[in-house]
């Protein structure tokens, strides 16, 4: 049986808050999910020094507590057991680690508050896992783990997206486009989305606007050239597939935007703007559920 | 990228390990000590204001820092910098970039956001300066004066709290859309 205690110091400070209560809820029924292994308790009572003392005492711990309590607790800790650093802030550039005494401090980036079942269920199996704790100590973390463990900032992604908003705006103040000109469809969301109308009504990027307007053209430098679309390392699809499979997206979700890049990619010369507009929005759908 | 990620880290830093469960908390605690018989006791009144109260002074300079750099260090102009962007012509950089930087700040409603922060921070020193005069001209001596600045802490715990609140709804990370 694989004990994990847990514990939040906000219980006592800001009950109204409850983050400790949405933390424990899920974990004690994710708990019950992954069958009798394994034992989650709470713990909910004392100050934050005796729930040191106590996290401590137990193989695995997640703890919601403040930096200089989780380096007495990885301290404290024995040997091979493994401390576990979750924020409502979320964790920024920090890095897991194993100190000099064999304790596993794992540290995990997103908020806390914003993880759900469908993350706490592949966390708490790597957690209570000793080779996967070792790979991310070691900072191998496993494909399907590093949005919890690894900062990344998805760069092809972003890129893409970008490419994408630029296009957009070019054909936009090209046509000099208003938004009443669509009742619907993908233009218009994508417009949206990226805060669009407003900038492309805006007085004061007049000058921004024409060049961006000059951009929708077939010449090097222009968004509707071959040019605008490769700036990746090899093809646009690889670039970007490589990124989400290292990011631990389904193999589906990756078939599926490939496909839509593919699109990008088999018409070096898109005068399609719905098509851009469609592979924008997807795209930016995936870059939430990611980071 | 690194960067970027000493502005989140700073952020951390301050908001929630310092302003929001330390420094508001110690105040909240001196608050409910004053207005309660425990003020009585003036001990661990004293003790906030010799300890806790006049850590804000140095963590103004962070707090400035933190909203006066947010533009520049938090848009998503920083990708340009590394690739695949920095493979931009100049001459697509040139109306790509600040559009770029345009849409972000018209997303995340940022100018209204920094503003709302640089007033708050203001508010607040001028508060701690405020306060530290009064204490200084005889109120930190006993605890009827201290009383009789009531009105004034909570001003100055209600800035902190709402300069915590504006500070947490600042994008966390490099926002694309």
């Amino acid at each position: 049986m694989v004990n994990v205690r847990v514990f939040d110091h906000n219980t006592k400070k800001r009950p109204q808050d409850d983050p400790f209560g949405k933390l424990i809820v899920e974990l004690l029924r994710i708990g019950k999910d992954l069958g009798a292994g394994i034992s989650i308790t709470p713990i909910t009572h004392g100050n934050d020094t005796d729930a040191v003392d106590d996290l401590s005492s137990h193989e695995i711990a997640i703890a919601h507590i403040f930096p200089h309590d989780f380096k007495v607790l990885a301290d404290k800790s024995k040997t091979g057991s493994v401390c576990v650093r979750v924020s409502s802030e979320g964790l920024a550039g920090k890095r897991s680690y194993k100190t000099t005494n064999g304790v596993n401090c794992l540290y995990l980036l997103p908020s806390h508050t914003s993880l759900n079942e469908g993350d706490w269920l592949p966390l708490l199996k790597a957690i209570i896992d000793q080779a996967t704790v070792e790979r991310i100590v070691n900072g191998q973390v496993p494909p399907e783990l590093r949005r919890y463990f690894m900062a990344t900032s998805g760069e092809n992604l972003a890129a893409l997206s970008i490419l994408c908003q630029g296009y957009l705006v070019a054909f936009a103040s090209s046509q000099k486009l208003k938004e009443e000109d669509y009742a619907r469809g993908p233009i218009k969301d994508a417009l949206n989305k990226m805060g669009g109308w407003q900038f492309l009504k805006d007085e004061s990027n007049k000058i921004m606007l024409q060049k961006a307007a000059d951009g929708y053209k077939d010449a090097p430098g222009g968004v509707l050239h071959e040019g605008w679309w490769t700036i990746f390392p090899g093809s646009i699809s690889e670039a970007v597939s490589n990124e989400i499979i290292s990011l631990g997206v389904a193999e589906n979700e990756v078939k599926r935007i490939v496909a839509l890049i593919s699109k990008i990619q088999e018409s070096p010369v898109i005068q399609d703007p719905e098509l851009v507009a469609c592979a924008y929005l997807e795209l930016s759908e995936q870059r939430n559920r990611l980071f | 990228m690194t960067m970027v990620i000493d502005w989140q880290r700073r952020r951390a830093e301050f908001n929630h390990d310092w302003l929001k469960n330390r420094y508001i908390n110690a105040l909240m605690s001196f608050l409910a000590r004053l207005r309660t018989e425990d003020s009585n006791n003036p001990q661990s009144l004293h003790e906030f204001l010799e300890k806790d109260f006049p850590v804000w002074q140095r963590s103004s300079v962070e707090a400035w820092w933190l909203v006066n750099q947010f533009e520049q260090e938090m848009s998503p102009t920083r990708l340009f910098d590394a690739p695949p962007l920095n493979e931009c012509s100049e001459k697509v950089k040139e109306w790509l970039v600040p559009m770029v930087h345009c849409l972000w700040l018209q997303r995340y409603d940022v100018p209204r956001l920094v503003a709302t922060a640089r007033a708050l921070i203001q508010g607040i020193d001028d508060g701690y300066e405020s306060l530290s005069k009064s204490l200084s001209n005889g109120g930190e001596g006993s605890v009827f004066k201290l009383r009789a600045m009531l009105q004034e802490w909570e001003r100055y715990a209600d800035l902190c709290l709402e300069l915590s609140r504006c500070i947490g709804a600042f994008p966390r990370k490099v926002e694309v859309a």
